[in-house]
């Protein structure tokens, strides 16, 4: 009986994985840092909406990405924190010979939670002995913890901050850390403390001639649907999708750029070559 | 290698403590619950064996819920001892030590079930209370069994990454051989440490199955 009932369950199940994947006529596979997270959802309803693809995102830390990108991810544009992992990616042959497009900009801010009593104000302050546990992004995979290294360094306060640092898997997590109070600060993107809203503060907008350019290039996977892909890039350079960008904190793609290779100061499709 | 001398032994340090915990928690808990016969007991069965089926991120956002520094203990523990055990060694310790709870509890309580009742009821008749029941009788009878569960434990321990990584975090001066490898998979450089780090943690745990597999289990 109980046998029965088994191979009664069994046959289904081994039929259905017999089956040929159906697969989604219209439809985009994005993988992108994880700071672009809630402007990403929405260009991608509005995106669906006009031309009936339907996009699937995907989100983590730029080096959790491109290892999966490596490991051969289905995945048709990718959308990373830094050119770093978009250089990494052209050397080992895994995108296309589209020129890259940076899709925008960031910067970052040093953050409290919003219910400490005696915060730091600067990244000075970092160094008093009454901070325990500051949060970064860990540098090997989280581009906001490299920029946030480069920024500890150039403000001097490196070697005293490092016994302090909690590195977090991707910049939500470090984010995460200060809203919750385990940390006593952290430097997280501007667009990711607006998205945390009133659980943590800003008490500091970090010069950004502290830190490399924070610019978020968009690159086709060569194994992708690279002609979608393109479209959707298009798309996410439209005004309207940059309004998006910029109402989550983004500064916009068109900034003067500060990329040498950059085509015009004014371009809606500003280019970097890696 | 050397970079890899300091997580190995924070990982055998938080096995080794995560496996004391759980052999002095699971084992009086299995006993007693090998006995229960009151309502809602297979409630609490359930509870205790919940670790082993969720995922460990799951015990992790617990355990940062109830014991992180604005947890329902944790804010106690922060604001009158000044203690946390997030980014804490013992976070570790307590974060493998409820995922692995299971391991050692469920054969345990299953082979304290399965004691002839006659060999406890003499040790009573004897004059014995429970304790001494459990200490001179079901134990002893039920020590290899034991002796396999903890070291199945340990081994568990040794490898746990999920809840412990949302309780330890990551920190450069304590960081265990999981976390190491999960930090260095993603970047170009880091081939050669993860490999190591990988070769490492198998072999400790193939000693340990070895172990395991000695004791007839």
């Amino acid at each position: 009986m109980l046998r029965r009932t088994l191979l009664q369950l069994l046959i289904p199940l081994l039929a259905m994985l017999a089956l040929p994947r159906v697969s989604v006529a219209q439809e985009l596979r994005v993988s992108a840092a994880i700071s672009l997270r809630e402007s990403l959802i929405e260009i991608g309803e509005n995106y669906t909406k006009q031309t009936g693809t339907k996009v699937t995102f995907n989100f983590g830390s730029s080096g959790q990405l491109t290892q999966q990108v490596r490991a051969g991810a289905p995945v048709d544009v990718f959308m990373s924190a830094s050119p770093r992992q978009i250089d990494e990616l052209t050397a080992e042959r895994l995108l296309t010979d589209a020129p890259l497009r940076v899709i925008a900009r960031n910067a970052l801010v040093l953050i409290v939670p919003s219910d400490a009593p005696r915060p730091p104000t600067t990244l000075q302050d970092l160094s008093q002995p009454t901070i325990k546990r500051v949060t970064i992004g860990q540098p090997r995979t989280v581009p906001a913890g490299i920029y946030a290294t480069q920024v500890l360094t150039a403000a001097n306060v490196i070697e005293q901050v490092k016994p302090k640092l909690v590195l977090a898997s991707d910049v939500r997590q470090a984010l995460d850390y200060v809203a919750r109070g385990e940390v006593d600060a952290g430097l997280v993107y501007v667009t990711d403390a607006l998205a945390a809203g009133d659980r943590v503060r800003v008490v500091q907008h970090i010069d950004a001639s502290l830190h490399e350019p924070i610019i978020y290039p968009a690159a086709i996977i060569r194994t992708g649907r690279a002609e979608r892909a393109s479209q959707f890039i298009d798309f996410l350079l439209t005004d309207a999708s940059q309004r998006i960008l910029i109402k989550h904190g983004f500064s916009p793609a068109a900034l003067p750029a500060t990329t040498a290779t950059a085509r015009t100061a004014t371009a809606p499709d500003a280019t970097v070559t890696p | 290698m050397t970079d890899l001398l300091a997580p190995l032994l924070l990982s055998l340090r938080v096995a080794l403590s995560a496996t004391a915990l759980v052999t002095l928690t699971a084992l009086p808990l299995a006993f007693v619950m090998a006995r229960a016969r009151w309502p809602g007991r297979s409630v609490v069965q359930a509870l205790l064996t919940l670790p082993l089926v969720l995922p460990p991120t799951v015990v992790g956002y617990g355990l940062i819920v109830l014991m992180g520094r604005r947890g329902w203990v944790g804010s106690w523990l922060h604001e009158h001892l000044n203690y946390s055990v997030m980014f804490h060694w013992h976070g570790a310790v307590l974060a493998s030590s409820v995922v692995a709870f299971p391991l050692l509890y469920l054969p345990a309580r299953a082979a304290f079930a399965s004691v002839e009742r006659e060999y406890e009821d003499i040790a009573r008749l004897a004059g014995a209370n429970l304790a001494q029941v459990f200490w001179h009788v079901s134990l002893p009878l039920n020590a290899r069994t034991i002796a396999a569960g903890a070291l199945l434990t340990f081994c568990r321990a040794l490898g746990e990454f999920g809840a412990t990584i949302m309780v330890l975090g990551d920190l450069a001066d304590q960081q265990t051989l999981p976390l190491v490898i999960y930090n260095h998979h993603a970047s170009l450089d880091g081939q050669n440490v993860v490999i190591a780090a990988v070769l490492l943690l198998v072999l400790v745990s193939l000693i340990v199955t070895w172990l395991h597999n000695r004791l007839g289990m």
